[in-house]
């Protein structure tokens, strides 16, 4: 089974949708070429505090009326 | 005043005659119409618009303004948006097929907030179909020209807000940024446009792209207009609740301080990596500009730009076919190829995968605070890598590859809404196509007034934002640094 078709039988079993080879060609290079990116970089990643953790730092680097951030 | 003389006028310079009644609003009001109804269609920006009802809200304006009623700083000032912020009882299509006739039945807070403020809403303007794409192609509603140059593109998916800023059709617009889409159309429209930070503006009744991303701000012709639109929409909404109760700041207060004392960064990669040697040479002049004005540049190493920029193509994918769902299993056929083609990938991304792409921005962050916030007050970068495209040479649609044609549109924006930064395109000059070209300054989260203050700075030194396209007929080049022409 190509790539295309286990992406196109994966469509219409978990999204009810019918794509033709045409339709799944664009969606199978994107796929492809950026799930790996995420799961390569998030190796490292710890879960037991996400998202607070990004919250917190982004809340941090707010500058304060008359006082240093960082 | 000439019509022409009206329409030259800035927001800020319009609604201060408004108030002082040297210009009523029925006056401003029929130059806008006068403008959109010679050059919208032309330059293909209006969704939707109802010139009797432009005319009656300005009388209406008007009449208020005589019995000593002002509602605010916007006064009887005719502004139009993208066609995707919902009035109840007006047709709110996102440039789609889709959404040709849907009437919403309750009214975004940001257009409640400019009503409030006195302002006139007289047109629904055109846009990317549902703000995917960046070029400001639509299949569906036709493309928008630029109006520096009508075979060049606007850039999206602010596409038709940015081009009737720019062509002096209205003072303002507000317009979504998911990845770029206030930014890019203001960098090729010679407009000032602003990508707040994540929470600093409500959302609610906007059409959502990608929730986790979108934001939504003004663009305009000058920093002090594109403040006041910010001052004005700004701040905290009970309907909204990823807005963040933190006060807003005068940012209009500050406007004028300069930026001596103040650290701008220069990064040495990635933002630079693909830049077009124009680009590269307008961005570096501006930043010489700075260092004259007594900012301190510094240059910086920002790691992790490239998994940011990944990641919100990603988080875009996913959150766009989630909101879209129904609509990719029922009414396929209805969308443009290539607004299709940028959503069925976002059905076949593991759960894993988007929350992973989520909880990679803790990372990023830190990454990007260690390298610039702690030796700067701001980052200057471009906002385009390239000079402006024209509208045929741009036009993908959803040929093979179409997005390695598209990526490097969002290369300097996209990693700014992965983090929720504020982001803020400046003007800087001309490229040797006469089409206008920007640079970005990025900030601290919710330090929008810095942003304002630094651009500010930069324009009092400099003419591009006093710049109007030449759309008059048999004009110079010469005769842009005078603004609009007498009739």
């Amino acid at each position: 089974m190509t790539d295309a078709a286990a992406m196109g039988a994966w469509a219409r079993l978990f999204q009810a949708l019918d794509l033709d080879g045409n339709a799944l060609a664009g969606p199978v290079a994107s796929v492809t070429r950026l799930e790996g990116t995420a799961r390569q970089a998030a190796a490292g990643l710890s879960f037991d505090t996400e998202p607070a953790s990004f919250v917190r730092l982004f809340e941090s680097l707010v500058r304060e009326e008359g006082g240093e951030n960082v | 005043m000439s019509e022409y003389e009206i329409a030259g006028l800035s927001l800020t310079e319009v609604a201060t005659r408004i108030a002082a009644c040297e210009l009523s609003s029925v006056e401003v009001t029929r130059a806008c119409l006068a403008r959109l109804d010679c050059y919208g269609h032309r330059l293909n920006c209006i969704a939707g618009i109802d010139p009797e009802a432009a005319l009656a809200a300005a009388e209406a304006a008007d009449a208020e303004l005589a019995a000593g009623r002002p509602r605010g700083p916007l006064h009887g000032v005719p502004l139009a948006h993208k066609d995707m912020f919902y009035r109840a009882g007006r047709v709110s299509a996102c440039g789609s097929r889709i959404r040709a006739d849907f009437v919403p039945d309750y009214k975004a807070t940001v257009l409640d907030r400019l009503d409030a403020a006195g302002a006139l809403d007289i047109a629904r303007l055109n846009m990317v179909e549902f703000g995917f794409g960046p070029t400001g192609h639509n299949e569906i509603t036709g493309t928008p020209r630029n109006p520096w140059n009508p075979d060049y593109v606007t850039g999206g998916s602010s596409s038709g807000p940015a081009a009737a800023v720019a062509a002096r059709l209205v003072y303002g617009t507000l317009g979504s940024d998911t990845g770029g889409s206030i930014r890019q159309p203001a960098a090729f429209c010679g407009l000032v446009g602003i990508k707040p930070t994540y929470g600093r503006v409500s959302r609610y009744g906007a059409m959502p792209m990608a929730f986790t991303l979108d934001a939504i701000g003004p663009l305009a012709r000058t920093v002090s207009d594109c403040a006041l639109l910010m001052q004005t929409i700004a701040g905290h909404d009970p309907m909204d609740p990823t807005t963040s109760s933190r006060p807003v700041p005068n940012y209009l207060a500050a406007l004028e301080s300069g930026v001596r004392g103040l650290c701008i960064a220069v990064a040495e990669t990635y933002f630079y990596d693909s830049v077009d040697a124009e680009v590269s040479r307008l961005i570096k002049d501006s930043l010489a500009v700075f260092r004259a004005l007594g900012a301190e540049i510094v240059p910086v190493t920002i790691p992790s730009m490239d998994l940011a920029d990944s990641m919100v193509s990603l988080i875009v994918m996913v959150e766009g076919a989630t909101v879209h769902s129904r609509w990719l299993r029922e009414r396929r056929q209805d969308y443009g190829a290539q607004t299709l083609g940028r959503l069925l990938p976002g059905l076949f991304y593991p759960a894993t995968r988007y929350v992973e792409a989520l909880n990679l921005r803790h990372k990023v962050l830190a990454d990007f605070a260690e390298a610039v916030f702690e030796r700067a007050d701001a980052l200057h970068i471009p906002t385009m890598p390239m000079p402006v495209p024209t509208i045929a040479e741009s036009d993908v649609a959803a040929k093979p590859n179409f997005m390695d044609y598209l990526r490097p549109f969002g290369h300097c924006t996209r990693p700014f809404s992965y983090l929720g930064l504020p982001a803020l395109s400046v003007p800087a000059g001309f490229t040797a196509n006469g089409l206008p070209c920007a640079f970005q300054l990025v900030g601290r989260p919710f330090d929008e007034a810095m942003l304002f203050r630094a651009a500010r700075a930069y324009e009092r030194e400099t003419a591009w934002t006093s710049m109007a396209p030449p759309l008059e007929p048999a004009r110079s080049r010469a005769a842009r640094t005078t603004g609009l022409p007498s009739p």
